[in-house]
């Protein structure tokens, strides 16, 4: 068989291209809802550890954040999807919804420890010019050290972003069909690996690199701003 | 604000008496120590409404320490600072002492993510809750006063260090601060920038406002002062006028350290 005929078998007959159009759909709805939850749960928890270093305030919260990011980041990301699915949500349905939140949770515990990287790179003086204009922790952190911890640390969360797009992936643990499984449910249909495989392989890579020139083209302007 | 203009009229016109100036700030056996290492050995010291103080005193002596610790940047571990009255071991939120005590740093410090004209407006507009307009004609004011029009709508970076330090002068100044501290305002600077930074902080000293200045800056100091506070090894060794610190003295540590500095 050429290769245009793989390419009909798999992808054409019987609408088979439905498939990975609905397991991207998926697989975008996951990546993008899961890294708005990572993006503002890890931002919280990076403000509540950074405030704590700076202040010894926030005791109890910051034990907690503690807890969490040892839990979520010293344990596999399928086994997290799997516990959440089979054990925490047993009676939810909606695997989509289960699946954002799983890797949202997963997601957020790399980024708080990213955004508190960022925001310990931000110097001390910066933090002191705004206590000695008579601001008070909580605005110098939001309105001086955030705007310049975010810009430090663009890259990093980029790359999370990029890490978190391709860790959906497992979502076929559970059933879910993502990307992935919509490839692997050609394949088991036309005993084919390579065409739906492949076809998959580059969506991914089309994906991500459409994200790393996204945020190229937000880091530069952000620089422009500055000079 | 009006009001404040007119105290700081009176002030200069009481200063020519020289005699009852309350204190802005008393200082009495403050201890301050790093770990094991105590830094500040029992400071005394008054700073005078109105007046320009300066510290001088070789390095590592604690004269950083001491000016962080009267807008209670470090917690003292001993004795007492009182800002008119009120005992800082008290104050249970130091954002009102901090924004009548103003600091100007070694290193600016300003904020590089905003343009000139929002480094000088962020603390009045956000923390005195003035208008925007009003900050920004005081801003306009202030930059007029460092000599820096020019540069309200440029970023930090793209600004000398000279340049730098009269608006972080200017930022300070914007909350109308009671003090103004200032930490080696010059020691950052290359040579051929130390002269406008000077000259902006002698004009400042002329208005009236009280000041404490830390410098390496003999000539300045001398100039410039009303009062001289030598440090050494956490003990105020010696305090006076410019003259019986500079001219008449004969404590040969001062003496010694002068000769260093005063190349
Ligand atoms: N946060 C800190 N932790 C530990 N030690 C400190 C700290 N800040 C200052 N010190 C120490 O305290 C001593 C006095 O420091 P300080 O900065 O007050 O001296 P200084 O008189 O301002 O010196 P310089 O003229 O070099 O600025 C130094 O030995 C310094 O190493
Ligand atoms: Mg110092």
């Amino acid at each position: 068989m050429s290769f245009s005929d793989k390419f009909i078998q798999n992808f054409v007959e019987g609408e088979r291209y439905l498939y990975l159009l609905k397991g991207l759909g998926n697989t975008l709805i996951i990546t993008v809802f899961a890294l708005i939850i990572g993006l503002v749960l890890g931002f919280l928890v990076a403000v509540v550890r950074s405030l704590h270093d700076k202040t010894g305030s926030l005791k109890i919260l910051n034990l907690i954040c503690r807890a969490y990011l040892t839990v979520w980041r010293g344990t596999p990301t399928v086994v997290q999807v799997l516990i959440m699915y089979y054990v925490i949500f047993v009676s939810v349905n909606n695997k989509v919804l289960v699946a954002v939140i799983a890797f949202g949770l997963n997601s957020a515990a790399y980024v708080a420890e990213i955004v508190r990287g960022g925001i310990m790179a931000v110097n001390q003086g910066q933090y002191e010019a705004g206590l000695s204009l008579g601001a008070d922790n909580t605005r110098i952190m939001f309105e001086i050290i955030i705007p310049q911890a975010m810009k430090a640390c663009l890259p990093a969360l980029s790359n999370e972003s990029i890490t978190l797009l391709k860790e959906t992936s497992v979502s076929g643990y559970i059933g879910l069909m993502d990307l992935t499984k919509g490839a692997d449910i050609i394949r088991s249909q036309t005993y084919e690996a390579m065409i739906p495989l492949l076809g998959c392989a580059f969506i991914y890579l089309v994906l991500v690199m459409g994200l790393t020139s996204l945020t190229k083209r937000l880091e530069e302007r952000l620089r422009r701003d500055e000079r | 604000m009006e009001e404040k203009t007119l105290s700081i009229d009176n002030m200069n016109g009481g200063s020519e008496a020289g005699t009852g100036r309350k204190p802005v700030i008393t200082v009495n056996e403050l201890v301050k120590s790093f770990g094991n290492l105590e830094i500040l050995k029992g400071i005394h010291m008054e700073i005078e409404e109105g007046s320009v103080v300066s510290i001088i005193g070789p390095s590592g002596s604690g004269k950083s320490t001491l000016l962080r610790c009267l807008n209670a940047l470090e917690t003292p571990d001993g004795g007492e600072i009182e800002y008119r009255g009120q005992k800082l071991s008290l104050m249970k939120d130091m954002t009102f002492l901090r924004s009548n005590v103003g600091m100007v740093f070694q290193h600016f410090n300003l904020f590089p993510h905003m343009n000139v004209l929002k480094n000088i407006t962020w603390a009045p507009v956000k923390l005195k809750k003035i208008s925007k307009k009003e900050a920004e004609a005081d801003a306009m004011r202030l930059l007029r006063q460092v000599g820096l029009e020019d540069k309200v709508h440029a970023y930090p970076a793209q600004l000398s260090g000279g340049q730098q330090q009269r608006v972080a002068i200017a930022r300070a100044l914007a909350m109308k601060p009671d003090v103004l501290l200032l930490d080696e305002p010059t020691s950052a600077l290359d040579p051929e920038m130390i002269g406008e930074v000077l000259n902006v902080i002698k004009d400042l000293a002329g208005t009236g406002i009280t000041m404490a200045i830390v410098t390496h800056e003999m000539h300045f100091a001398r100039e410039v002062s009303d009062t001289v506070f030598f440090m050494d090894s956490g003990v105020i060794m010696e305090s006076g006028s410019p003259e019986d610190i500079f001219e008449n003295n004969d404590n040969p540590k001062i003496m010694s350290f002068l000769r260093k500095v005063d190349t």
